[in-house]
């Protein structure tokens, strides 16, 4: 608003540099916590497209000389007690993890926000039924859930994405039903359908873009506890197994060597922080970006 | 006397995530003991801040007072530590907000709400006696059943009603100053008249001052004794209440004046409109902060800010405040208030209009119905609207004035069938709209076009003012890109918008130029008729006046019928021909403008034209103001809905619901017994 009464004096004064102009200057000087996580992030896509470039070591390399050695030179994280390197296996398990990861949130948020979007703009009957139905998936805790999804559908790597993504897909429908719900009362919804505009360009030009950004964020959020969900999963021996374990898998067989070898769990540990918190930061940048309001120096 | 309040060069800085903001730059003046000092000004004007900065509660919005002092009572508040600001904060000065409805926490008796306040400021009182004292502060408010009221919630109590609370909770622990922030925008006319009534007497009675901030000159001329005005955060220019009406010393003082709509505005002419809006804290102009709106403007004004001068007792912040002296006029806004009351009745240009009629409504009845769910023990419909029929001429601008939960603004959105009528038809040029099928009807939307009443919320956020302006052009599939940007920008120099617009975002506009924006767009289509819901309420007096003035402009130009929606009973009466009175869901008045204000004869529309405040101070008369608020659309009372209030009520009111009849050329009335 203060900057808003500026504009007519501005006009007159400088000319008004356009929203390319405005945009470019910003992603040069971002903040530092946006480009650690932006760095941070495209690395760990990497190693999941071109692990062998990235890792030293095989994963699958076990040599008996080298059980359980601590973090060095030589082994950057360590070896565990299979003799493998720690950072090879962090490497190799990151295209599963995030495969998981980023799948689950898709197929999970896309169904739930779609789910939500016709709950919450037709109401009615509709609304009724569909929330109830969310309701009852909402009673059942979501590793449970997912642990019975899993276990009906049998190990595999898409059956476990199915798993995760139907646990949280009640919390992106009841997301997207308030949304929905406040944005369709504003003015400017009656503005649009007063001039004539069709409920669906109604729908699909002003409701849905501006009821998406708190999804947005919950969906970054979502790739972590997905991952960790996954990870839960394989850990009950519901995932695929393989050689190359995944982050969560990795975690748990980790598990029992805590007191004598910290550094089995604890690395893949970070790694799925780092990666929650890099995809956090982003999510929030991306949500500002998509704002006008903030798209601003 | 002595100064119980004395503001000496306050300045306030706000920490915000682009660094600080300077909101309040050296602010000073002083209230008496008894006294009442008015702070007015525009939006963006500081005045909040500065009553905020008195109770110290900037400091919850990261604000601090970076130098000069506050003292209240010779304590200075803007160096106490946190802890013992408390001892002040209810207890020597006490405030209350503009929305009542949000003011109280909804989840705790109005009663405990009060008592808890007694008792934090004394713990010795015992929680009988602070209910005790209560009571009696609400009887003392005006409200009825004090007893009764305490044990009720927020959201059960009327607005009006919640703002006497407030008051009562305000005044429960005798503070020496009440700040009052805007106690009465939120609230309608009639409701206004009576809570300014009340805290005059009040002050009377606890020997209090009150600091009033406002942005209603009308307001301020009734209660207050000083007026500060304030504009971008500085105090440019004060005096007594009468001084200061009668010739301001600062250009900004005297558009502000003129700018105000009042009951003798000429039709005929153009409002008077200060050019411009107030500019942000963040890019101010250098030297006088006013000077690029300002008439008067030279080189020095541009270059250096000129001082708060003392000018025999009171003070302006101008260069040439002796220029506007000089030239010994009153502002024209009052020369034509003298004028106007001796000119004779002018002829209604209405009454010789053809009766084209464009729009009409025959019967229409709008219901909600409540408590359907099966957990809910009251079940009903809120009669919202209520039997009316009315016609609206081709070409004319038709006002529609009533309280809030008077059934106007559904009336509006019935006549455009946004919704349906529960009963009765609206006719569009002789079709019947319910009739129509939904395609058919999209399609006769081109023709009929609305602005709402807030602007801020009435554009798509996302959207580019290219896009929403056009956005009517594509839904009805005209024209190809190069030809509807060329008309989009067309319309924005219609409006009085640059080009440069059209990339823009609405967030980048102030509430005055998005109004202009909704304009652009409603009249995109080239309509017959807008409908105008509370379209200049939300927004400052001196941009009003702007927006009035487009309207008319574009009425004329582009030849629109126009339903102007209003509860500023000055402006409908200046743009509209014909005007309509509505009360609790019934149209009880039709006439033409001037006929309506000079003859009323429904006692609720006398009533509601003695509430509005005029912002001549000299003119005051005590204002027959009525009495209660109006009554629950769920339980209309029987026969005429306005008996309840109404002071000329007879037994006859409550059996018979009275028909509108003519009793002038034009002039339609539903009440037993019209006056005058």
């Amino acid at each position: 608003m203060r900057e808003a009464a500026s504009v007519k004096t501005a006009w007159r004064t400088k000319r008004t540099p356009t929203t390319l102009q405005r945009t470019v200057p910003k992603i040069v000087v971002a903040r530092w916590m946006s480009l650690t996580a932006g760095a941070v992030v495209l690395f760990l896509i990497a190693c999941a497209l071109v692990p062998q470039w990235i890792a030293p070591y095989s994963p699958t390399d076990m040599q008996a000389d080298r059980i359980l050695l601590p973090p060095g030179s030589a082994y950057w994280l360590g070896t565990d007690y299979f003799g493998r390197d720690v950072f090879s296996l962090i490497v190799y398990g990151a295209r599963e993890s995030l495969f998981i990861g980023f799948a689950s949130v898709l197929v999970g948020g896309v169904s739930g926000a779609l789910l939500g979007a016709l709950s919450g703009y037709l109401g009615g009957w509709v609304d009724s039924v569909l929330m109830r139905i969310v309701d009852v998936i909402m009673t059942i805790p979501g590793v449970l859930l997912a642990l019975a999804v899993a276990a009906g559908l049998g190990p595999g790597l898409w059956n476990i994405v199915l798993a995760v993504a139907i646990a949280s897909l009640p919390n992106y429908a009841r997301i997207m039903r308030g949304q929905i719900l406040s944005v369709k009362s504003r003015p400017f919804i009656t503005a649009s359908r007063s001039i004539g505009a069709s409920e669906l360009s109604v729908f699909v030009k002003h409701v849905l873009p501006n009821s998406l950004s708190p999804l947005l964020v919950m969906a970054c959020i979502g790739v972590g506890t997905s991952i960790l969900t996954g990870s839960g999963l394989s850990f009950l021996g519901l995932g695929v197994l393989k050689e190359i374990p995944d982050w969560g898998a990795l975690l748990s067989q980790g598990r029992g060597y805590l007191t004598v070898a910290w550094w089995i769990c604890t690395f893949p540990g970070m790694a799925i922080t780092l990666f929650v918190l890099s995809v956090n930061v982003i999510g929030d940048e991306l949500r500002d970006a998509l704002d006008p309001r903030k798209r601003r120096e | 006397m002595s100064q119980l309040l004395e503001i000496d060069r306050v300045s306030i800085r706000f920490a915000t995530g682009r660094g600080d903001l300077q909101v309040v730059s050296d602010v000073s003046f002083s209230i008496a003991a008894g006294e009442t000092v008015c702070l007015a000004g525009e939006s963006g004007s500081g005045k909040t801040v500065v009553s905020k900065a008195v109770m110290r509660l900037i400091d919850d919005e990261n604000g601090k007072i970076s130098s000069g002092s506050i003292k209240l009572n010779g304590t200075d508040i803007a160096a106490l530590p946190r802890q013992e600001l408390r001892s002040i904060r209810g207890k020597k000065a006490a405030m209350i907000f503009q929305e009542p409805m949000t003011a109280f926490d909804p989840v705790f008796t109005i009663g405990r709400q009060i008592t808890e306040t007694i008792r934090r400021h004394d713990r010795r009182i015992t929680p009988n006696e602070a209910h005790q004292r209560a009571v009696e502060m609400l009887r003392r408010v005006g409200i009825s059943e004090p007893e009764q009221r305490l044990k009720q919630y927020p959201g059960e109590l009327s607005g009006g009603m919640l703002q006497r609370a407030m008051i009562a909770m305000a005044l429960s622990c005798r503070p020496e100053l009440l700040i009052a922030d805007e106690p009465t925008t939120a609230l309608d006319v009639t409701i206004q008249a009576q809570i300014l009534q009340l805290l005059q007497e009040l002050k009377n009675e606890f020997n209090m001052s009150i600091l009033l901030i406002t942005h209603d000159l009308g307001v301020a001329a009734k209660i207050a004794d000083r007026i500060v005005v304030m504009y971008a955060g500085q105090v440019i220019e004060q005096a007594s209440t009468a001084e200061l009406f009668a010739r301001p010393h600062h250009p900004y003082t005297q558009g502000l004046l003129q700018s105000i709509t009042t009951m003798d505005s000429d039709r005929s002419q153009r409002l008077f409109a200060i050019p411009g809006s107030i500019p942000g804290h963040a890019d101010l102009p250098d030297g006088c902060r006013f000077h690029p709106r300002c008439p008067y403007v030279s080189e020095k004004c541009r270059s250096e800010a000129p001082p708060l001068k003392d000018w025999g007792g009171r003070q302006a912040a101008c260069w040439h405040t002796d220029r506007l002296i000089a030239r010994g006029e009153r502002p024209p806004a009052f020369e034509a208030a003298a004028a106007a009351s001796s000119t004779p009745e002018p002829a209604d240009a209405s009454a010789g209009l053809p009766d084209d009629v464009l729009i009409e409504l025959r019967r229409v009845t709008k219901h909600y119905p409540f408590g359907r769910s099966v957990f809910s023990r009251k079940k009903g419909a809120v009669q919202a609207v209520e039997d009316v029929s009315l016609a609206i001429r081709r070409g004319e601008t038709f006002g529609l004035v009533g309280e809030s939960g008077s059934g106007k603004s559904t009336l509006g959105r019935v006549l455009l069938h946004l919704e349906r009528p529960t009963s009765g038809s609206v006719l569009f040029e002789g079709r019947e709209l319910g009739a129509l099928s939904p395609a058919k009807l999209r399609e006769e939307r081109k023709h009929m076009q609305m602005i709402f009443q807030d602007p801020y919320g009435s554009v798509d956020p996302r959207w580019k003012i290219g896009d929403i302006v056009g956005e009517p052009l594509s839904v009805h599939g005209r024209a190809g890109a190069r030809e509807k940007k060329e008309a989009v920008l067309e319309l924005l120099s219609l409006v009085g918008l640059s080009p440069a617009a059209y990339d823009r975002y609405p967030h980048e506009f102030s509430g005055g130029q998005r109004q202009r924006i909704a304009i652009a767009r409603a009249v995109a289509l080239r309509p017959k008729f807008l409908l105008a819901d509370e379209a200049v309420s939300a927004l400052d007096v001196s941009v009003q006046a702007q927006i009035v003035n487009l309207l008319s402009d574009l009425q004329r130009r582009l030849n629109l019928t126009i339903l102007f929606i209003g509860h500023g009973l000055n402006v409908v009466r200046y743009v509209s021909d014909r005007i309509g009175v509505m009360y609790l869901g019934k149209l009880v008045e039709i006439a033409p403008g001037e006929r309506l204000f000079r003859r009323p004869a429904h006692h609720y529309t006398r009533a509601l034209i003695a509430s509005i405040p005029t912002p001549v101070p000299e003119r005051q008369q005590d204002l027959g103001v009525i009495h209660g608020e109006i009554p629950s659309p769920a339980h209309p009372p029987s026969g005429c809905r306005f008996r309840t209030r109404c002071p000329a009520a007879t037994a006859r009111c409550a059996l018979e619901p009275p028909e509108l009849r003519e009793i002038g050329p034009g002039h339609f009335v539903a009440c037993h017994d019209p006056a005058g």
